[in-house]
Formats: C-alpha cells, sequence, structure tokens
C-alpha cells in the first residue's frame, strides 16, 4: 500500500500513513469544520493497519486541537488500546512543545485510561 | 448631506472600551479561520493566548454549527452570530452571541450552571466522562464537550444571559474572561 499523505491546512494537521513502515504521524493544528469527516481516512487507515496484523505506530506532534478533534483523537487511542489488547505491537509517542504545559496535561490525562505504551516526548 | 458620515465616534467607542475583535455576521469557518489568526498574532506576548485562541474557536464554532440563523456561503456552513474580544484593566473578556431555539435554552443554561459548580478537578474527570462516552444522539459533533473546556481554560464563570426575542427564538450571550500576564 502506498504512503498517504494528507496536506495540512489553516485549520487541519499534516497526515502521513505509512503502511509499510506501519507509521502514522499527525502534526499541527486541529479545528476542522467537521472533525468527524477529517479524521475518516486516518479510521480507515487503522482499520487496514490493525487488519493485517502490522506494528503499528503512532506520532501525535499537535500544538493545538478543538474539542471535536480531541473525541477523534481519543477514539484513535481506544482503537489502538483495543489492538493492543488482542496482543497487536503498538505504540504512541506524544509530542509537546516544551513549554506548554497543557499539551503535555492533556497527553498525560489521555493516556490515564488505556495501556498502550505512551511516551511523552518534549521537544523545543 | 453627508449622510454616511465620518467613523470618528466608532472609532473612539471601540478604542475607549479596547475592543480586539468585533465581529456580527455570518460565521464561517473561512471566517473563523482568519479572526482566530488574528487573535493569536495581535495577543502573542500573552501567555493565555492559546487558551484564548482555543476558547475564540469552540465559541465561534458553535455559532457556525448551531445559530438558529443559518446563512450558508458556496463553500458550506455559515452561522450568524456576534463575537467580541475586548481588554479591560487586567482581563480579556471573549462574549459570543447567536440565536437559538427557545427549546434549547434550558438544556444549554443547565449545562452552564453544572460547569461553573465545578473546580479544575472535577471538571477535568467531568472531561474525561464525557471524552470517553458515546456522542450524544442531539446532533452536536463534540461530544459536548465544548462548555466543559471553555470552563476548564478560562478564569471566571461563563455567564449565559437570554433575551428572549418571540414565542420560537432567544438570543443567548456566553461571556468569559482570562486573566491579562501582568
Amino acid at each position: 500500500m502506498d504512503k498517504i499523505l494528507i496536506q495540512k491546512t489553516k485549520t487541519s494537521p499534516e497526515i502521513i500513513m505509512d503502511f509499510e513502515r506501519g507509521i502514522l504521524d499527525i502534526i499541527g493544528e486541529s479545528y476542522p469544520e467537521n472533525a468527524v469527516g477529517f479524521y475518516k481516512p486516518v479510521f480507515d487507515w487503522l482499520n487496514s493497519a490493525t487488519s493485517a496484523n502490522i506494528p503499528i505506530t503512532v506520532n501525535f506532534r499537535l500544538d493545538y486541537f478543538n474539542t471535536s478533534s480531541s473525541k477523534c483523537v481519543i477514539d484513535i487511542l481506544d482503537i489502538l488500546d483495543k489492538y493492543h489488547g488482542n496482543a497487536g505491537k503498538v505504540s504512541v509517542k506524544w509530542y509537546y512543545k516544551e513549554d506548554d504545559d497543557d499539551m503535555l496535561e492533556t497527553g498525560e490525562e489521555f493516556s490515564s485510561d488505556i495501556k498502550v505504551p505512551f511516551e511523552l516526548l518534549s521537544y523545543s | 448631506m453627508n449622510q454616511m458620515g465620518g467613523l470618528y465616534n466608532q472609532y473612539l467607542e471601540i478604542k475607549d472600551h479596547k475592543i480586539l475583535v468585533s465581529f456580527k455576521g455570518a460565521i464561517s469557518q473561512e471566517v473563523l479561520t482568519e479572526f482566530g489568526t488574528m487573535i493569536k498574532s495581535s495577543l502573542s506576548a500573552e501567555t493565555n493566548t492559546k487558551r484564548i485562541f482555543a476558547v475564540f474557536v469552540e465559541l465561534a464554532q458553535n455559532i457556525v454549527h448551531y445559530s438558529a440563523e443559518q446563512q450558508p456561503n458556496a463553500n458550506g456552513r455559515a452561522g450568524v452570530g456576534i463575537i467580541i474580544l475586548r481588554e479591560k484593566q487586567n482581563l480579556f473578556f471573549l462574549s459570543s452571541g447567536n440565536m437559538v431555539p427557545n427549546e434549547k435554552v434550558e438544556k444549554i443554561k443547565a449545562k452552564c450552571e453544572k460547569v461553573n459548580a465545578m473546580n479544575k478537578d472535577e471538571l477535568k474527570a467531568y472531561y474525561q466522562e464525557l471524552i470517553r462516552g458515546e456522542r450524544p444522539q442531539d446532533g452536536s459533533r463534540g461530544a459536548g464537550l465544548g462548555l466543559v473546556d471553555i470552563a476548564r481554560k478560562c478564569d471566571s464563570p461563563i455567564e449565559c444571559t437570554v433575551d428572549r426575542v418571540d414565542d420560537e427564538i432567544s438570543f443567548m450571550t456566553l461571556s468569559v474572561s482570562f486573566k491579562k500576564d501582568i
């Protein structure tokens, strides 16, 4: 399967879905008009990746997301958690700007209810 | 003779009230994005900028999706409303207003009262509960998280004011404030 790239816009993040390497990157700001519609390709990709039983790494590097996007982020984490529970290989990396305490706290909150290996990583 | 008149009085009024953003009209995703960018750049020195921006997005997207006055354009949805950001002494005030059907008024007011009665830890727990739950069936897009998120990010209760327009519709104003850096 080819690598899928969704270019970032002012209100939606860049998304890179690399099936060969099992890597999903979500980078930027997320407050699209219709978050559920925007993230649909991501859910489709996760569906294929988990069905194919490949190791998956998800890198979140978000500066800001609105509440409807946050619900989608949680839905992504829930899918990964389920996959992990069924012996799928998963790791999540949550990147936050080193002075962004809110984004660090959000990462802590979002990882508190799931068992997936979850790393919080700061960048400058 | 001069039907339009100069804008000096309006200029002074906006200047005296330190109005940073004031918009009434059809708010689409594009309009929201432009104002959001403006807020980020005009408040870039404030540590609270990201929170003010985030609350602005929630309030503006509320108008886009839920205003009872819809004015769709070629690019999609647009809801009519008013949104004002102003500063006064050591606070920023952010307010939004739009028409809502009367039957929805009590529900929104009750939700404001519920989150206003919560402290930050309770809000965090409530946010977690909502985000892990199913999406509500009332057409809400964000699992009803908007007001909870606003309450978590601002430094005041959410003030909800309702002006009844007629038997079907009311004008609802939501206002919050943020502390400035001193």
